[in-house]
């Protein structure tokens, strides 16, 4: 164990940091505990957006190094003075930065001192406070939490588990109770206490338990390859549709290959005898893990309070804990619409984004060539293509004839090179088309910053280790950076799709608050954006200033739309 | 497994044969076979031979086999490419049936047509329409390609 952290100091971690990892690693060894001093920043990283983006269940592993890295911090603030241990190491760099002594102070104590010197110093004590002017939460809060692909499994067994032991059913029974009941445990326990059977009947619960494994069945074959079973090789159901262990293996294997998981029926023809849990475990060990993911895949997908995580190698799950939820966000950062399962889309409403994306899918390809490539006839407003070099056109449909360059009427048409500005008259579609794709337009750009911009966040990680190596300062002091980030992804995402709610929104008073809200919002957003993308030191005042100043702006312009811009303004 | 499944299901129909139908491998291969149903009585399809093609998959029996009809067959759930729509043939499958069976139920598909969950609109509005039509269309195919 002393020769642990022997190691440990020798490769130049501070001792009382490489106590604390050993202890928290159990001992179990020197590559455990760089992992673990390692996984301090990292995990407290992550930590720091979990806070904003989701409430509630949150993986312990998580939540635990956030206190621990308290400790650590204390400890080796304590620990600086006496230990001259050279600061090449990451983890010690962050941990160990208060190093006030022979050292530049730290700019957030100088500006301490400062605003206690000068009074009128307001600016940066309010830049000062670690907590935003809004808090974070408001804007970030979506009240779900994030089952952990590795959990899955997991919390399902938990909840089986639960229903096993209140309803005094086996674990089989509580899986099916619970499948019938959508993983609702709630309803479930409801209705079961009102009539026990009825339920245990309705979810297809029916002498579950009484099956025969690897037995001897004297006079029987098996009812799939014909074996005779008096090998102690005859399995059963209650239905004793007698078969040999290894056509069940080849059935439930192929079966779970497929897919399916609880609830498959017995493997003859038309038998609707569910195979439970212990039987698969039974007669196809190898197969049960498989079986266990298929299982906790039903858990989210026949929930209608859960949702996968939709971006690609994600594998999260997301739990509503109430069915009023319409946001969810997933520790990946990524925020769903519970409705309709897609990105969140606030300020837009599910059927604007319907409407939306039909039209786009509808109108976006052709638009372009239409735009480019037709002209309206100037009589009967057709949108009419060109076919030859001749500018005399003749229109198809109501024979009007004119020239293509002025749209002028060709028999009275002489001169068409001279700039008319009132002439330039449009038809009622074109100026539609024009408006869409107005919309579309900014709906696109911003959807290409936010991909940019989403990509931002690793390389936030990296600007904030290079500010920590170059300049003396705490990770405190730079872990706002992150939160910056999402900000800014989350004021990318909004006014993407206030683009949508834009096209929908008939002209008036509320457009033209909306409007002015929007364009206050997308100025502050590219403000931020051009900050963070040059992120140093210098500006990180700036940075904290003007990310207050989005999330204030995208507060007000969501809150406004949902409770209607102006008074008898139209409520979503 | 499959092979051993599929031997026994030959030996089982060489013992006691399917009334009305017939099947067997066409070559060496024995996951490759051809069928035979007779038209059934008392239907369009009367005294008309219908072949069919089978193949076993690897994991048979507990994938079911491919089935289609080469012989062009006038029926709402059996279409242009000798496709049949028939539940036991997809979702419905069990392990413990036996290509005998299922050439009985195609046979009663052919005797019954399910106009509800059809293969072809066409033919199932016909059939649900004009009946008499359907049938004189579904005997002048038989005559013609099942002769």
């Amino acid at each position: 164990m002393d020769d642990t952290l022997a190691q440990l100091i020798d490769m130049g971690f501070d001792p009382s940091v490489s106590q604390l990892a050993l202890e928290q690693t159990n001992y179990q060894g020197v590559q455990q505990a760089i992992e673990y001093i390692y996984g301090l920043s990292t995990s407290n990283n992550l930590s720091g957006v979990k806070q904003g983006s989701t409430i509630g269940q949150t993986p312990p592993s998580s939540q635990q190094p956030l206190q621990s890295q308290k400790t650590l911090v204390d400890l080796t603030q304590g620990n600086n003075n006496s230990s001259n241990l050279t600061k090449t190491h990451v983890a010690d760099q962050q941990l160990t930065s208060n190093k006030p002594k022979s050292q530049k102070t730290s700019l957030k104590s100088s500006i301490r001192e400062s605003s206690e010197t000068n009074s009128d110093d307001e600016y940066y004590q309010d830049v000062d406070d670690y907590e935003f002017d809004v808090p974070v939460q408001e804007i970030f809060t979506t009240n779900n939490s994030v089952i952990q692909a590795r959990e899955l499994i997991k919390t399902a067994l938990v909840e089986i588990d639960n229903i096993t032991n209140i309803t005094e059913t086996s674990p089989s029974e509580a899986t099916l109770l619970l499948l019938h009941f959508q993983w609702n445990s709630n309803k479930l326990l409801e209705r079961y206490y009102e009539d026990p059977d009825r339920v245990k009947q309705q979810a297809g619960v029916k002498a579950i338990d009484q099956y025969k494994i690897k037995i001897n069945v004297p006079g029987q074959d098996c009812i799939i390859c014909g074996d005779s079973l008096d090998q102690n090789n005859g399995s059963y159901l209650s239905c004793q549709h007698y078969a040999c262990s290894d056509c069940w293996d080849g059935f439930i294997t192929n079966k779970i290959k497929d897919g399916e998981s609880i609830g498959m029926t017995c493997l003859s023809f038309k038998c609707t005898n569910i195979i439970p849990d212990i039987f698969v475990k039974e007669v196809v060990p190898k197969q049960y893990n498989k079986y266990l993911e298929r299982l906790a895949q039903t858990f989210v997908d026949k929930n209608p309070n859960m949702r996968w995580c939709p971006v690609a190698g994600c594998g999260n799950a997301l739990k509503a804990d109430s069915k009023a939820e319409t946001v969810a966000s997933c520790t990946c950062g990524f925020k769903i619409c519970f409705k309709c399962n897609q990105e969140s889309h606030i300020p837009a409403n599910c059927d604007q984004m319907k409407q939306w994306k039909k039209k786009c899918e509808d109108d976006s390809e052709t638009a372009n060539w239409i735009q480019s490539n037709t002209q309206d006839c100037p009589q009967c407003h057709s949108s009419i293509e060109k076919n030859g070099g001749c500018n005399h056109m003749t229109c198809k449909k109501c024979k009007h004839e004119f020239c293509w360059v002025c749209l002028g009427n060709w028999k009275n048409h002489s001169k068409c090179n001279t700039f008319d500005k009132d002439k330039v008259s449009k038809s009622e579609s074109k100026k539609n088309l024009e408006r869409y794709l107005f919309y579309f337009h900014r709906f696109n750009i911003h959807e290409q910053s936010k991909k940019f911009e989403t990509k931002l966040r690793a390389s936030t990680l990296e600007t904030i280790m290079s500010i920590q190596n170059k300049k003396d300062k705490r990770w405190i002091d730079v872990k706002f950076l992150i939160q910056s980030t999402e900000i800014l992804i989350q004021c990318r995402r909004t006014l993407k799709y206030t683009y949508v709610f834009g096209f929908y929104l008939p002209d008036g008073a509320e457009k033209n608050l909306f409007e002015y809200l929007q364009n206050d919002l997308e100025k502050t957003t590219e403000h931020l954006s051009g900050l963070l993308e040059k992120a140093e030191d210098k500006n990180i005042f700036d940075i904290k200033e003007v990310t207050n100043l989005a999330s204030t702006k995208l507060r007000h312009l969501l809150e406004g739309v949902e409770e209607g811009l102006t008074l008898g303004g139209t409520k979503r | 497994m499959a092979l051993k499944r599929i031997n026994k299901e030959l030996q089982d129909i060489a013992r006691d044969p399917p009334s009305s139908c017939s099947a067997g491998p066409i070559s060496d291969d024995v996951f490759h076979w051809q069928a035979t149903i007779v038209g059934p009585k008392d239907s369009p399809y009367e005294s008309g031979v219908f072949f069919l093609n089978i193949h076993f998959p690897t994991d048979y029996p507990f994938k079911p086999p491919k089935i289609n009809f080469q012989t062009k067959v006038y029926h709402p759930n059996i279409n242009a490419n000798g496709n049949i729509c028939l539940d036991i043939l997809k979702d419905q499958w069990s392990p413990a049936l036996t290509i005998p069976k299922v050439l009985l139920s195609i046979s009663a598909l052919l005797s019954d047509p399910n106009p509800e969950d059809p293969l072809v609109p066409e033919i199932a509005q016909l059939f649900k329409t004009d009946k008499t039509r359907f049938e004189a269309t579904a005997r002048e195919w038989t005559r013609k390609f099942a002769n």
